[in-house]
């Protein structure tokens, strides 16, 4: 996940992460202090984003793209590091 | 990953962030973004 943020960045892509443990910075800072993460880490307590991009469990992964439209969803592992991911959306970035 | 046969619109957000950040569907706009819910349990 902290790889394809970095090398991603250079194709326009930004990874972002939200956490919807209900005790918000207290349970997501020490681990990424812990583990030097630099991927964006927001909170989404009450999990109202979580609900407003349909995500049924947890760990989900969605793509939005420039337009703000979410054009793909998956719930579980998703290999961040697999061609089949970083050419979807470097496909994505391409499209205008 | 499964691609979304009619791609919707995102929803507006304005949510905090650790060390105090904070994000927004606003700056998801023009660009491709990779998003991953999880939670630490």
């Amino acid at each position: 996940m902290q790889r394809a943020h970095d090398e991603l960045k250079k194709d326009g892509i930004q990874v972002i992460t939200i956490s919807i443990d209900g005790t918000g910075e207290a349970a997501v800072r020490p681990i990424f202090a812990k583990g030097g993460y630099t991927v964006p880490a927001l909170l989404d307590q009450d999990m109202n984003v979580a609900r407003g991009f349909g995500v049924r469990g947890v760990p989900s992964t969605v793509i939005v793209d420039r337009k703000g439209l979410i054009n793909a969803r998956g719930l579980g592992h998703v290999d961040f590091d697999g061609k089949v991911l970083r050419n979807y959306v470097r496909d994505l970035a391409r499209a205008r | 990953l499964v691609p979304v046969p009619q791609p919707t619109p995102m929803p507006s957000f304005k949510i905090p962030g650790i060390n105090g950040s904070s994000g927004s569907d606003a700056d998801l706009r023009n660009k491709v973004t990779i998003i991953r819910f999880w939670a630490s349990w």
